[in-house]
């Protein structure tokens, strides 16, 4: 067989393999393996017929079926796709829009109204033709260093950072991904993260290699964590591969003792650190699990290290994040430029086919942190520099120590708080502002404001800057901040009285 | 009891929100930012006490419980 070059190429497959089995559910519509191929290659037609081969285009649809119509579609039509937040507000979607210089957007009438100078399709509009021939033109000329898709990551002005990843890194993954935890047509996986983030090319593309059927999960149930196990037991879901923050939530609101969940064996966590509390929850709940610890940033498509979990853990020690991917290798580099000892921290160094092109439009950024690897003299080999610390323990698994900056995770996705807190400060009215993680995880965001403003216009007025997840969960309204004795906001004291508050 | 009536109270009340008359029984709750993200499950709660009723997961997929009149729909479904 000649070598695959196009992701793509892995649903052709598959749809020859299973033409009839169930590709996704949504709650509301479900597609087969060919139904959705048929779809893609019309709208990957139309594409061709518009000249947009090679572009990149703009995807704004809700997490449904027909987002990954207009993927593969654009995939079909030779095209790059951009994965948009609906709930991003307009001007922000505009501009990202126009950052990475998409002709056309592909949407629903919904959303249509809100994007202003790019074309606009509809997704549902597309006429069913096919031009088999031009098709499989265009997929003949991707190569694999071609761009599949540009994610967005929080970067340190508060302006998103566009990540291209090429085709092979998404390859690369899924091969690995669904051989490492074993995955087949029988696997059923449910899929949590929004498309705009990328733990969703991991149920995307394990799904199209494998032949195992996807349930979206809707968005409204996680705010309801306690209801999510019924919904993995009524679709028979077997496979998840989801940010810790839910899995913790749903261990913290009881509802393990009440289902079992037997059909679900495949349990993987990215994004962020797993809470060993929780984790540990879920193993003494369901024993005999698989249970995998997964890292990576986006800039090295989705995930590049696992670590299988044997039994619950030490509390008091973090859960290693393992080893390297096939055809991915990490380096742990000290400050002074050296690779690190066992048991010595330094910087966490990826190289490998997965790593992500660069930042579109970021020449400057992109050649900081993508860089020739330090301890190869001899030829070039582009390293990724994450900015995460580790080190790597006696047994040869890479433990991760803590980010460089004041980046942190929230539902796996990275935020400066600094971001935040930079957005509110702007604010008419606010005078400091301080953004904090409670034990929970959850956003708190408070504000020291000379007059009395209602928190509800506030939080609209910071919806105007920021992205929908960068939003707090809770704003407070001070008049003080608590100090100490440096003059320092105390950090602490806000925390308790936000503890104090939610407690009335 | 009047359904809208006890929820909509009961929202003013826990969302500090008052009097405020921008709040109809219309109103989306979220996206007007009258109730913020971890409220839902609050709401929830109150729900299953006050009127002994359970919510499931398919009644959260199934029906949008975005404002008073969408909550109180529910609740009238149930009792």
């Amino acid at each position: 067989m000649e070598r695959q070059t196009s992701a793509i190429e892995f649903l052709d497959r598959t749809a020859a393999r299973f033409p009839d089995k169930t590709a996704v559910t949504d709650g509301e519509d479900d597609y087969t393996f060919s139904r959705l191929r048929e779809l893609a290659r019309a709208l990957g037609t139309l594409l061709l017929k518009k000249g947009l081969n090679g572009r990149n285009i703009a995807v704004l649809l809700p997490k449904k079926l027909s987002a990954l119509i207009a993927f593969f579609g654009c995939l079909y039509g030779g095209c790059t796709y951009v994965p948009l937040d609906i709930g991003d507000a307009t001007e922000r979607l505009n501009r990202m829009i126009e950052k990475v210089g998409a002709p056309l957007v592909i949407t629903d009438a919904d959303n249509a109204p809100r994007v202003t100078g790019a074309e606009i399709l509809l997704w549902d509009s597309v006429p069913e033709d096919v031009d088999a021939a031009a098709v499989e033109k265009a997929l003949t000329a991707v190569i694999d260093t071609d761009p599949i898709y540009i994610m967005h990551t929080s970067g340190s002005t508060g302006e998103p950072k566009g990540v291209v990843v090429p085709h092979g890194g998404v390859i690369n993954f899924a091969n690995w991904a669904a051989s490492y935890m074993g995955i087949d047509e029988r696997d059923v996986i449910a899929l949590q993260s929004p498309f705009h983030f990328d733990a969703s090319v991991f149920d995307i593309y394990v799904s199209l290699a494998t032949g195992a059927g996807i349930v979206i999960m809707p968005d409204v149930l996680t705010r309801f964590p306690d209801r999510i196990p019924e919904f993995l037991e009524e679709n028979h879901v077997t496979c998840i591969f989801w940010v810790p923050g839910i899995l913790a939530d749903i261990a913290n609101s009881g509802a393990l003792s009440r289902y079992k969940m037997p059909e679900l064996k495949k349990f993987t966590f990215v994004g962020e650190v797993m809470p060993p509390k929780q984790l540990n929850m879920w193993m003494e709940a369901n024993p005999d699990r698989d249970y995998i610890n997964l890292y990576g940033p986006t800039e090295a498509t989705v995930a590049c290290t696992a670590y299988r979990i044997d039994g619950p853990v030490d509390e008091r020690e973090s859960i290693p994040i393992g080893r390297a991917g096939d055809n991915m290798r990490l380096l742990i580099i000290t400050d002074g430029g050296r690779r690190a000892d066992v048991g010595e921290t330094g910087e966490i160094c990826i190289l490998g086919s997965g790593l992500a092109l660069g930042y579109y439009g970021e020449k400057e950024l992109t050649e900081r942190v993508f860089v020739q690897n330090p301890l190869n003299k001899s030829y070039r080999e582009m390293m990724y520099r994450t900015g995460d610390y580790g080190h790597v323990n006696a047994d040869g698994d890479i433990i991760f120590s803590g980010r460089r900056d004041a980046q942190v995770k929230i539902h796996g996705i990275r935020v400066e708080l600094g971001d935040i807190e930079n957005a509110a400060a702007c604010l008419e009215g606010v005078e400091r502002a301080c953004a904090l993680l409670d034990k929970d995880k959850n956003l708190l965001l408070f504000l020291q404001t000379g007059e009395e403003r209602s928190q509800r216009r506030l939080k609209q007025l910071l919806k105007e800057h920021l992205p929908k997840y960068m939003l707090p969960d809770r704003i407070y309204g001070m008049t003080a901040f608590p100090t100490n004795k440096n003059g320092k906001i105390d950090r602490k004291r806000l925390l308790a009285t936000a503890e104090l508050k939610s407690a009335e | 009891m009047d359904v809208e009536k006890t929820i909509e109270e009961y929202i003013r009340d826990a969302f500090e929100i008052g009097d405020d008359p921008e709040l109809t029984r219309d109103t989306h709750l979220f996206d007007e930012g009258f109730v913020d993200s971890l409220g839902a499950l609050q709401i929830v709660r109150f729900l299953e006490e006050t009127f002994s009723i359970q919510i499931t997961q398919k009644d959260l997929v199934l029906y949008p419980m975005n404002t008073i009149n969408e909550i109180a729909a529910v609740v009238h479904e149930k009792i």
